[in-house]
């Protein structure tokens, strides 16, 4: 067990250096479940999939599964997935619509806002059980233009504090044009790494694209150009170790280079362009002059809610134990698309991103290997090297966070030296005795 | 005979059809077993829609609604299936497992596929059958460690001069969270 000196050594030169425990060690895990998932804001879900009074989701906050219901009311409740009484999963369906959640095993029944609404024998052998005191465990709730968030942690900060400088770029994803968007999925699959390798990769890892993603951009000229463009980004690290990497385009860009999505993609379905074309001149005037401008590529918010903006997808690495991830993809899409440009972007979604994306399948790879690569009890006394561009990010006068060069580490040390923070905040005994 | 399939009533084909089609499948996955990809894509037809959906986990709308598989699967605009693919993303897959930079496939997956319980019915014109059967897939990749599937797959099948062509296949797993990194394999 890791004594408190251990665990402030996991991260050293301002983030540059990681120690590889921090990826297998399970007291480190332990821990995270308490001061990360248990504290953080996490995404959980979307408006559009649960419309009605009724309507549910089943999701994760961590590696507890929750119900995102909507109440008779019409409120959004998420609500523990387990029974007060002996902890069974009261829903067992991904999504649905129900008035109550009935517990198989005793009978126990709740309603769709998570309230206790009664149990077999209430009245001869429970006489005095307050019903109101055992509803399901309710997380505090948040929706951010749609993305609904949870905490377990009543203490948090609002989510729009907790999003901070990140809800300025979500909103080129999120808020076009004040039309509202809604998801399209979701695929589930596991991959065997650590739940902090996706979101590190995705606030500012263009470096690994040239290399690792070389098969798909030898496919094409157009996949080479659109690889050329990301290698001319900018990586953005924001306080709450949220970070991107984005484009500031010229103000005079023609409207092919100014679409949320790949120019190449558009080209090859009218449609998509026609859609954006129709709508430019709103979404100029909704976005104001610097937002309009933004193309982002891929970006995380603290811990594991991250996107792929020009493929438009949105995922969570649910942790499953030190060593393995349940990675769940959406596309997010704005309500109003015709169906015709929606279908499209799913096709160059499939080609890209999910299980068999051509892009996402060398992600994982490298994702496992790095969790293999921090198991040896030799290999993991040489820390990892996050020391790439120190030192170049500074102010912008546009945008906000710290901006450097594509190739600078600095939102991913701005990511670890958050988490670290983070996992040393409690001050209590919560570090195994030690 | 006529054979009842989800309110459909099939008519399974004759023999000789029936060891025709069976053999025409166990080449085909002989042909990805063995990485033959370029002749593997050639079965697959130009029109070809290739698609494994999503298998969710849902709840009935009454006590005395049925646990259909169909309703269990992704097909709705809300949804995303697990995969999807026409000619062109088929050969843009095939052409990266050949190549030397692919890494999820560099050192390649080892296969072995199982296909059984073939089941073929004529399908809407004397060139067209319907064919169901089951699969059990191997992978193991590198040192250790491995992946199994299980599933069905309803495959539209044509006839193509002397042999035959998938027009459509949908491979149906049994998971609901597929336990596995990629689907980088065909089934």
């Amino acid at each position: 067990m890791m004594n408190r000196k251990q665990l402030e050594g996991l991260v050293s030169d301002g983030g540059a250096l990681i120690d590889r425990r921090i990826y297998t060690d399970e007291e480190v895990y332990r821990l995270e479940q308490e001061q990360i998932f248990g504290k953080c804001w996490l995404f959980v879900g979307h408006e559009s999939q649960i419309k009605e009074p009724g309507d549910f989701v089943t999701s994760y906050m961590g590696e507890e599964s929750v119900i995102v219901s909507r109440s008779k009311e019409g409120r959004v409740h998420v609500s523990l997935n387990s029974c007060r009484h002996r902890g069974l999963k009261v829903c067992r369906a991904d999504k649905g619509k129900a008035n109550s959640f009935s517990c198989p095993y005793h009978g126990w029944t709740y309603g769709s806002d998570g309230s206790l609404t009664g149990m077999p024998q209430k009245e001869r052998y429970y006489p005095n059980l307050i019903k109101s005191d055992w509803g399901l465990q309710q997380a505090r709730v948040d929706i951010y233009k749609g993305l609904i968030f949870a905490t377990f942690d009543d203490d948090a900060d609002s989510l729009d504090a907790y999003l901070g400088d990140s809800a300025f770029y979500l909103d080129a994803l999120v808020d076009r044009r004040g039309q509202g968007t809604e998801v399209i999925g979701v695929q589930k699959w596991i991959v065997k790494t650590n739940w902090k390798m996706p979101t590190e990769n995705m606030v500012g890892d263009v470096y690994h694209a040239g290399v690792s993603h070389r098969s798909v951009f030898d496919m094409h000229p157009d996949a080479k150009a659109a690889y050329a463009e990301i290698e001319d980004s900018l990586n953005v690290s924001m306080t709450g170790g949220h970070g991107l990497t984005v484009r500031l385009l010229d103000e005079d860009t023609p409207i092919e280079g100014r679409l949320p999505c790949e120019t190449q993609m558009a080209m090859m379905e009218p449609k998509i362009l026609d859609y954006y074309r129709q709508h430019d001149a709103a979404t100029r005037e909704h976005l104001g002059p610097v937002k309009s401008r933004i193309k982002s590529g891929t970006s995380g918010i603290f811990p594991n809610f991250c996107m792929l903006s020009t493929t438009f997808c949105i995922r969570v690495a649910h942790p499953r134990g030190p060593n393995e991830s349940e990675i769940w993809n959406w596309i997010i899409v704005e309500k109003d698309m015709p169906r015709e440009v929606k279908e499209a972007i799913k096709g160059n979604y499939y080609f890209a991103f999910g299980p068999e994306g051509l892009l996402e399948q060398d992600d994982d790879e490298n994702w496992e290997q790095v969790t293999a690569g921090t198991r040896g009890n030799q290999a993991r006394k040489a820390p990892f090297h996050l020391g790439m561009g120190v030192g170049l990010e500074g102010e912008h006068p546009d945008l906000p966070g710290k901006v450097g060069p594509t190739n600078s580490e600095h939102p991913q040390r701005e990511l670890y030296t958050h988490w670290h923070k983070m996992l040393l905040a409690d001050e209590s005994d919560t570090y195994g005795g030690c | 005979m006529e054979t009842q399939l989800d309110n459909e009533v099939l008519s399974p084909v004759g023999m000789e059809e029936q060891f025709s089609l069976e053999q025409f499948l166990y080449n085909e996955a002989d042909l990805l077993d063995e990485r033959r990809f370029t002749e593997w894509l050639a079965l697959m037809h130009d029109d070809i829609d290739y698609r494994i959906p999503v298998r969710h986990d849902r709840k009935q709308a009454s006590r005395d609604e049925n646990w259909a598989i169909d309703k269990e699967l992704s097909s709705g605009d809300d949804e995303l299936h697990l995969s999807v693919n026409n000619k062109l993303s088929l050969m843009a897959r095939t052409m990266r497992l050949m190549g030397n930079r692919s890494f999820s496939e560099v050192p390649p997956s080892r296969t072995t596929r199982l296909i059984t319980n073939v089941q073929a019915f004529t399908g809407e014109d004397e060139n067209t059958y319907l064919v169901r059967s089951k699969f059990q897939v191997h992978r193991t990749r590198m040192e250790r460690g491995g992946d199994w599937f299980s599933g069905s797959r309803r495959d539209v099948v044509v006839r193509d001069g002397d042999g035959f062509q998938i027009k459509s296949r949908c491979v149906i797993l049994n998971c609901n969270v597929l336990e596995s990194a990629n689907l980088s394999i065909f089934f």
